[in-house]
């Protein structure tokens, strides 16, 4: 070591800290030519608004590594989160990259509406650029095997007479389950907030108290209560989606007569505010190129994700219109404004 | 059998190359971070949270249940070395293991703290994968009334466990069942505590607690001592580490006894490893032919309470796997790495993620193994990272607290949490409350009263339902006997304190 | 019964182990006799420093540390109890309400803290006298502030200069508050670490760190 250094570790501590802090806090410029024709001409940005290891993480995870390791683009994919407040945090993120066509977030459109309406967010959904809708889940409304109610019928006629005792359960509160729950009881004519809806993590808390004897009713994705619907401990009453899947014995909520009351949240991919319709088309090529791939398959086998196609303004009309839907909803049950 | 064939499938997965680097790495990891000074499992684990991040949920609990394991094993290195206890539960450890080392016999006490929890690790896990579909079974049949009724035995027991200093103990444990409540109620949408920033609506990152309270707050207590209180010495490891046939002899009483203390009262839904340590630790003195050594290094009481640790630390899963109810603050962080994966411990989990449950017991044993036959031989590393200088070591924590929380959620406002509860920690620690009370009570607390309030909802309003409901009452009066067990048991001590012959 | 209560007892016995890892002298013999002498001190005498090992102290003096945490515990329950009232109660109908538990909690906390309060000042624990009289001892205060101040400078300079810039800085400062006066290694450690670490998390398991202005060839 040099001699002076040695005699001087005051001097040597602050040269250690300009050469590091210089080093870190040089300007360098980004070069920001964007010419839609080579989207993405440099490396592509994915915002999960949940924490890593979530439902919306994992979707940017798979996006991102479908993207490159199936060499649907030559550029690398960062994933980033920023979890809290309902996703809200995220989309006040995307709100302030506006323009910027290198930065997705990935979200779902129910949870996301109901969440930025319950967290008061300043920027609504709609704001942003819709890019596609990729993915959808089927839910089911389940019932005990030794439940007296066979069919939804019943339950909404037991509802009518005592909306109070006819408890429900299901995912989070003013997520999907719970619209569902507060249109089906609009329709019979039931003010939605006398009814008791217990909100849950999901999956296996649904099960436990279905299975407990403690709810009557419950909602949750069909892929979580599958396994006890063949076990014959679960007697399914209705599904969302257009048909029932195979070997499940149950009509749609469409063919009930309550198709309008249905939400189903939709998960995909959105861009900043700002951005070009010729920006717009390139994202949806890339994704529409990334959906395709050997990938992006297993992800969605992984995940359990069934796989659909709403690209562009077509999935920005569909947020606009749940955008409508869930905030009548969440108004009817007591939450929102 | 069902059980055997589940585990071999178990272990057909946890075989794969792919797991058994995890758990070798998971062990590996758990000891290197566990043997810091001040470092306990749950800091541990805390710490080494981020790196599970991108394995799938079963590869990334391989590696838990290596870290967790490997978190212990360095922990009773560093207390007998140092006479550093990580955390409360390894203080009898360093009662006995200390000055064993002391005296030249390092060797042999890290070898019985390293097979005695090999035997009672393993025995635990042989528990668990018997009793723990069996008891997945019986809790299919609770209710949010029951589940409630169990939260409140574990607060019951939480302060037995701090029945040195109630008060304390009980400020502690109620300060974190109000850390709990900020963020938005699940059950009415209602923002409460949260003083209109955003990055608290979620409520309060756990993580971030912990490794504030514990691994900042350590920082800090060393930086706060380190010129003016002696250095701890650390001892050189005496001979070759291993034990004698009169260790041998000595030894494996203990360990099953330890074993038998330890598994029972961490598998109940209201454990934790504190408990079981002490009392295994005081059975070994009354029952030792040795009693003299007491004090000054005698084997037994390294033998029966390491083995007792580990007993209870693999109980404790069988609640948190099978109810969801975490009981001791290294399960409360456990519960929190299973909720990031989408898996939501409960009786369920063993039916709708039995491969997963299997995988995770198979890698219980093998990390075991792994532990024992990697832990011995690697010790002499471990002396040589406790024998790095103490700023490098502290600094060295302060970074990866700080990563730990950083690449959680990847904003400044956690990190400033973990810094505001790393002074808590420090200031607590200095003022004579204990922590674990605080993690506890942060995790469960909001568990408990989502419990409370569904039984409310599904009973429609019936305050009842909790003791109308045969084992929620139950529960609840083995609760109350909890809490005035200790206090009578104060009550008595006076008592005989005034009579002219205190009993010793 | 007398197994939980001797456990309470070898739990007293090693409280504190710190204070007897700084002394290890007195860990042989004082240890075991500690817990017989000091039992019926803690439960009959009111005025337990006379009992206490080295009388030289005078009690009051250093004992403001247990006070202060209790006072701020108070006054965290008053807190907690205070804004459970500005919770909204919300329109979805409930038997049981957002506010009813942070009531509880408030409560819970307030009994508690006073408790903890009457205790530190009527220095009614022995053991926690003689814990906080030695803390006050060996505390010295400035590495601990400059510690935080480190800290929250770290966590307003990661984002806009970098993870592993600002992590090696913080290493380096770190161990010379600590006392290491060899910081040009330090700085070289904390670098290499910093750079271990940014490479791990974010090049190979794909955890984004900011990467600061200046961004690195590989």
């Amino acid at each position: 070591m040099p001699p002076l250094l040695r005699n001087g570790p005051r001097l040597a501590m602050v040269a250690a800290l300009v050469a590091t802090v210089s080093s870190a806090c040089t300007i360098g410029s980004l070069d920001d030519s964007g010419a839609v024709a080579d989207y993405p001409s440099r490396g592509l940005s994915i915002l999960a608004p949940g924490s890593v290891g979530g439902g919306w993480d994992s979707r940017a995870r798979g996006i991102g590594s479908a993207l490159t390791t199936c060499r649907t683009i030559d550029e690398d994919v960062t994933v980033t989160n920023a979890p809290g407040a309902g996703g809200t945090i995220g989309l006040a993120r995307m709100a302030g990259r506006g323009g910027d066509p290198y930065q997705l977030m990935t979200m779902d459109t129910v949870t996301m509406i109901g969440g930025a309406l319950q967290n008061h967010s300043p920027v609504k959904l709609s704001e942003l650029t819709p890019v596609a809708g990729l993915t959808v889940s089927t839910s089911a409304i389940v019932v005990p095997a030794r439940s007296p109610f066979h069919d939804l019928r019943s339950v909404l006629a037991a509802m009518r007479k005592d909306p109070k005792r006819t408890s429900w359960v299901g995912g989070s509160l003013g997520g999907p389950d719970h619209i569902t729950v507060a249109g089906l009881a609009k329709a019979e004519g039931i003010p939605a907030r006398k009814v008791t809806y217990v909100p849950t993590g999901g999956g296996g808390e649904v099960l436990n108290l279905l299975l407990s004897g403690a709810s009557k009713v419950g909602l949750s994705t069909l892929t979580e209560v599958r396994p006890q619907i063949e076990a014959g401990k679960l007697r399914v009453l209705a599904v969302s989606g257009d048909k029932a899947p195979e070997g499940i014995d149950a009509p749609t909520l469409g063919e009930l007569g309550y198709g309008d009351e249905a939400v189903v949240s939709v998960g995909g991919v959105m861009a900043p505010p700002g951005l070009s319709d010729d920006e717009q088309r390139a994202i949806v090529r890339v994704v529409d190129r990334m959906r395709r791939t050997s990938c992006w398959k297993r992800a969605l086998r992984q995940n359990d994700w069934k796989s659909v196609w709403v690209p562009g303004k077509t999935y920005g009309a569909l947020i606009d219109k749940q955008q409508h839907q869930v905030g009548q909803a969440l108004t009817s049950v007591g939450l929102g404004s | 059998m069902d059980v055997l064939n589940d585990l071999m499938g178990g272990f057909g997965s946890a075989f794969s190359p792919l797991h058994l680097l995890l758990a070798f790495a998971g062990c590996t990891l758990g000891s290197l971070v566990g043997v810091l000074p001040g470092l306990g499992p749950a800091t541990t684990v805390a710490l080494l949270l981020p790196l599970t991040f991108v394995f799938d949920p079963t590869g990334a609990l391989v590696l838990f249940a290596g870290i967790y394991y490997g978190g212990m094993y360095g922990g009773s290195t560093t207390a007998i070395l140092l006479n550093v206890p990580g955390e409360t539960a390894s203080v009898p450890t360093t009662l006995e293991g200390h000055p064993m080392a002391r005296s030249g016999r390092a060797g042999a006490a890290l070898a019985t703290a390293a097979i005695g929890s090999f035997v009672a690790g393993t025995i635990s896990t042989v528990g668990i994968t018997f009793a723990g579909p069996a008891m997945a079974r019986i809790a299919e049949k609770i209710q949010p009334a029951e589940y409630f009724a169990v939260m409140v035995l574990a607060f019951a027991t939480v302060t037995a466990v701090v029945a040195e200093a109630p008060a304390r103990g009980l400020c502690s444990l109620f300060l974190g069942l109000a850390i709990g409540l900020v963020g938005i109620d699940s059950l009415t949408g209602q923002a409460r505590y949260t003083f209109g920033v955003p990055e608290l609506y979620d409520g309060v990152q756990i993580v971030a607690v912990a490794v504030g309270l514990f691994a900042i707050g350590e920082a800090l207590y060393t930086a706060a001592r380190l010129r003016r209180a002696p250095e701890e010495r650390m001892l050189p490891v005496g001979g070759r580490i291993g034990m004698g046939p009169e260790d041998w002899r000595r030894s494996w009483k203990p360990w099953l006894r330890g074993t038998a203390i330890g598994l029972p009262i961490g598998a109940l839904p209201a454990g934790g490893a504190e408990i079981p340590t002490f009392l295994s630790y005081n059975v070994e003195k009354r029952l030792s032919r040795h009693k003299k050594e007491f004090g000054k290094g005698a084997i037994e009481g390294v033998a029966g309470p390491e083995a007792a640790n580990n007993a209870a630390f693999s109980g404790v899963l069988m609640p948190l796997l099978t109810l969801g109810i975490p009981t001791s603050a290294t399960a409360g962080v456990l519960l929190i790495a299973f909720q990031m994966y989408n898996v939501q411990p409960g009786p369920q989990l063993f039916e709708t993620q039995s491969a997963l449950v299997w995988t995770l017991i198979a890698s219980l044993y093998i990390g075991n193994v792994m532990l024992l036959v990697l832990n011995l031989p690697l010790i002499p590393l471990w002396v040589k990272l406790l024998r790095l200088p103490r700023p490098l070591l502290t600094a060295g924590i302060l970074v990866f607290a700080a990563l730990g929380v950083y690449a959680l959620s990847q904003n400044a406002v956690d990190l400033g949490i973990a810094v505001l509860f790393g002074l808590l920690g420090f200031g607590m620690r200095r003022t004579g409350y204990p922590v674990a009370p605080l993690i506890l009570g942060a995790v469960l607390g909001p568990m408990a009263e989502t419990q409370f309030r569904r039984a409310m909802a599904f009973s429609e309003g019936d305050w009842t339902v909790f003791f109308t409901r045969p084992l929620s009452a139950a529960i609840l009066c083995l609760s109350l006997i909890a809490l005035a067990g200790p206090m009578a048991a104060r009550a008595l001590r006076r008592t005989r304190a005034r009579e002219p012959n205190p009993a010793g | 019964m007398s197994a939980y209560d001797e456990t309470v007892s070898a739990r007293e016995e090693a409280r504190s182990p710190r204070d007897d890892a700084a002394n290890p002298a007195r860990n042989d013999a004082a240890n075991p006799a500690r817990n017989d002498a000091a039992n019926p001190a803690r439960d009959g005498a009111a005025n337990p420093a006379n009992d206490a090992p080295d009388g030289a102290v005078p009690p009051d003096e250093r004992l403001w540390g247990p006070r202060i945490a209790a006072l701020l515990f108070l006054a965290a329950g008053v807190a907690v109890l205070g804004w459970a009232f500005a919770i909204p109660e919300g329109a979805i109908e409930q038997d049981v309400g957002p506010r009813a538990f942070p009531l509880l909690v408030g409560v819970g906390l307030c009994v508690a803290a006073s408790v903890a309060v009457v205790q530190a000042f009527r220095g009614s624990d022995p053991a926690l006298t003689e814990q906080a009289r030695e803390e006050a001892r060996l505390t010295e205060w400035r590495p601990v502030a400059a510690l935080l101040a480190l800290l929250v400078c770290y966590l307003f300079a990661l984002a806009p200069c970098g993870y592993w810039q600002s992590t090696a800085v913080l290493f380096a400062l770190v161990a010379r508050v600590l006392g290491s006066r060899r910081t040009l290694r330090d700085a070289l450690i904390g670098l290499v670490l910093a750079l271990a670490v940014y490479f791990l998390f974010d090049r190979l398991l794909g955890i984004h760190l900011p990467p600061g202005i200046v961004r690195l060839a590989f």
